[in-house]
């Protein structure tokens, strides 16, 4: 049913300003909603960084700086907090900067978004809480059953995720008023278009999380029994959507960033957008890579899964990631970039940070986390990987090298045209992309090659030291893994960099003067 | 812009090479760890 728009004379006045950088006319309870989430990502960020640092420095043998139960500690927070809690609030600053900014718009109901913050940081802080006190809800990311969590762990979890749905409920009845006001005529832009496919991922995904977490939450109250591959089974329905949800908005971020540093546009934007439904139709069915070895799920369910449906979800990404930088291309060449096939990119805006992390995020995403993913995704290649540290190797590329380093680079033009505010240090702020991409990038490298000699992941020593049946290693294991630890340490450089350079920016950056 | 419009994007095109070899590499070579654990005896 096709929304009626008001004229625009019509629609209600809201209080607002232009924006003296996009021209965009910026809704003031918006702008402290998107400010607040998007400071409360870092946080977490800080907050999750220092533990991987812990864990980065308990795997390098040479180190080995945690006992068992504070690296369960740290691996179980570092999960929470980079996988779940920094993203998701970057993300809802991202859907309300989206619904409401890029459309002109007002954000609609800002009381439910700010309902939406308190329940989400809520629940965040409970389930940190929890890991930290109470030693049995030190139960990783994945909190397989049969580890019990305190039940309040799981509450942390749930009331967080409850927060995420209001959050995108407000999302997309701003998308909705905003039509139906006349904000805008015709389709929403592509970066919007992205971050509604990135919406309609996430409510898949909070259904399995309700489906998954809430019997948790009840089975650790006694209430009920829990079938280890059922919750397996639930788990990953909102384990790997959950990522598939950035991998939309950061897909969504890179046409924002290839905009915003070199002018580019879309190729051919009915491909694009044709890519992002692929990832609402066939994303969520490839997470069925995670039970591949899970001998309770029949061969055919696998066999679709994860050939069929995330062989057609990869090609939505690489429709993506070959029309963006087509698009970039096409756009400095004419800016006279034209000699050769690579003037345009050896002379590129190399030192602007949200090109620099564009190409890295780009780079890293497809060329590492992608292949591997694919390689990975193969039934009889799974099996020589499972729970060997190849796996995290995978999903550090595409979360972190892909992930956190756009949300980076896109930090740059937020900050000035949200926050109001001038980036303070901006020669580290151009350094800061190629310090954590190098950081990724030998970090990924120990790693990968440490699983190949057949590290095991979760565990603080590698070797099994002690273990009652001894198992023999390569002898090339250790280097590998101190080869991770420097890349950790690079890349926790970069990311403290970043951090202190948002911090200050908001602090004391200069203030940008706004148009009336 | 339209879909039908000119554009040279040969770079692009040298980087998608690069990159479906590069694929095809990371194939071979997991195949062959592959190989050195199957069958099994």
């Amino acid at each position: 049913m096709a929304a009626t728009a008001l004229p625009l004379a019509r629609a209600p006045e809201f209080e607002s300003r232009i924006c003296s950088i996009t021209g965009f006319r910026v809704h003031l309870a918006a702008e402290k909603l998107i400010l607040v989430n998007a400071v409360t990502a870092v946080v977490f960020l800080l907050l999750g960084g220092l533990m991987a640092l812990l864990v980065a420095l308990t795997r390098w043998p040479a180190i080995k700086l945690l006992p068992a139960d504070w690296f369960y500690y740290a691996l179980t927070a570092h999960g929470l907090d980079m996988l779940i809690f920094w993203i998701i609030f970057f993300e809802v600053a991202g859907l309300y900067l989206g619904g409401a900014v890029v459309l002109n718009a007002r954000l609609v109901t800002p009381p439910v978004g700010w309902l939406a913050y308190a329940l989400m940081l809520g629940g965040a802080v409970l389930a940190n809480v929890m890991i930290f006190v109470d030693p049995s809800s030190r139960t990783m990311f994945t909190s397989y059953v049969p580890l019990k969590a305190s039940p309040l762990y799981y509450l942390g979890i749930v009331i967080f995720a409850v927060g995420a749905i209001l959050a995108v409920v407000a999302f997309f009845a701003t998308v909705f008023v905003a039509k139906y006001e006349g904000r805008y005529s015709g389709s929403v832009p592509l970066a919007v278009f992205g971050l509604v496919v990135a919406g309609i991922i996430a409510a898949v995904t909070l259904v399995g999380g309700a489906l998954t977490f809430i019997p948790a939450l009840f089975w650790s109250l006694d209430l009920m029994p829990l079938d280890p591959e059922v919750y397996r089974v639930n788990f990953w329905s909102i384990g790997h959507p959950s990522q598939q949800i950035n991998l939309a908005a950061m897909v969504s971020i890179w046409y924002i960033l290839a905009t915003l540093t070199v002018g580019a546009k879309p190729l051919n934007e009915k491909l694009s957008r044709f890519a992002f439904l692929l990832y609402i139709l066939f994303i969520n069915l490839g997470s069925v890579h995670h039970l591949l070895v899970d001998a309770g799920v029949s061969i055919p369910f696998k066999i679709f899964n994860t050939s069929y449906a995330m062989y057609l979800a990869a090609m939505g990404s690489m429709i993506h990631a070959f029309s963006i930088p087509g698009a970039v291309e096409v756009a400095l060449r004419k800016k006279g970039f034209t000699s050769g096939v690579f003037e345009w990119l050896r002379r590129a805006p190399w030192a602007e940070p949200g090109f620099s992390s564009l190409i890295f995020s780009m780079f890293i995403f497809g060329f590492v986390g992608g292949t591997t993913g694919v390689l990975m995704g193969h039934e009889q290649i799974n099996i020589i990987n499972h729970n060997n540290l190849r796996i995290p190797a995978h999903f550090h590329a595409t979360v972190v090298g892909g992930t956190t380093l756009a949300f980076m680079g896109f930090t740059y033009y937020v900050l000035p045209i949200i926050a109001r505010r001038e980036i303070v240090g901006k020669k580290w702020a151009s350094w800061q992309p190629f310090i954590y991409a190098i950081g990724m990038l030998v970090m990924i490298a120990g790693m990968m090659q440490a699983g190949a000699y057949g590290a095991p992941r979760r565990v603080p020593d590698s070797t099994y030291a002690g273990a009652p049946i001894g198992v023999e290693f390569s002898p090339l294991m250790d280097p590998m893994l101190a080869v991770m630890g420097v890349g950790a340490l690079i890349a926790v450089t970069g990311g403290l960099i970043y951090i202190l350079i948002a911090v200050l920016t908001l602090l004391v950056g200069k203030k940008i003067e706004a148009k009336a | 812009m339209s879909s039908h419009e000119e554009h040279d994007t040969r770079g692009t095109m040298v980087l998608v090479l690069v990159f479906l070899a590069w694929f095809a590499f990371l194939w071979l070579l997991n195949m062959g760890m592959l190989l050195q654990v199957w069958p099994v005896k």
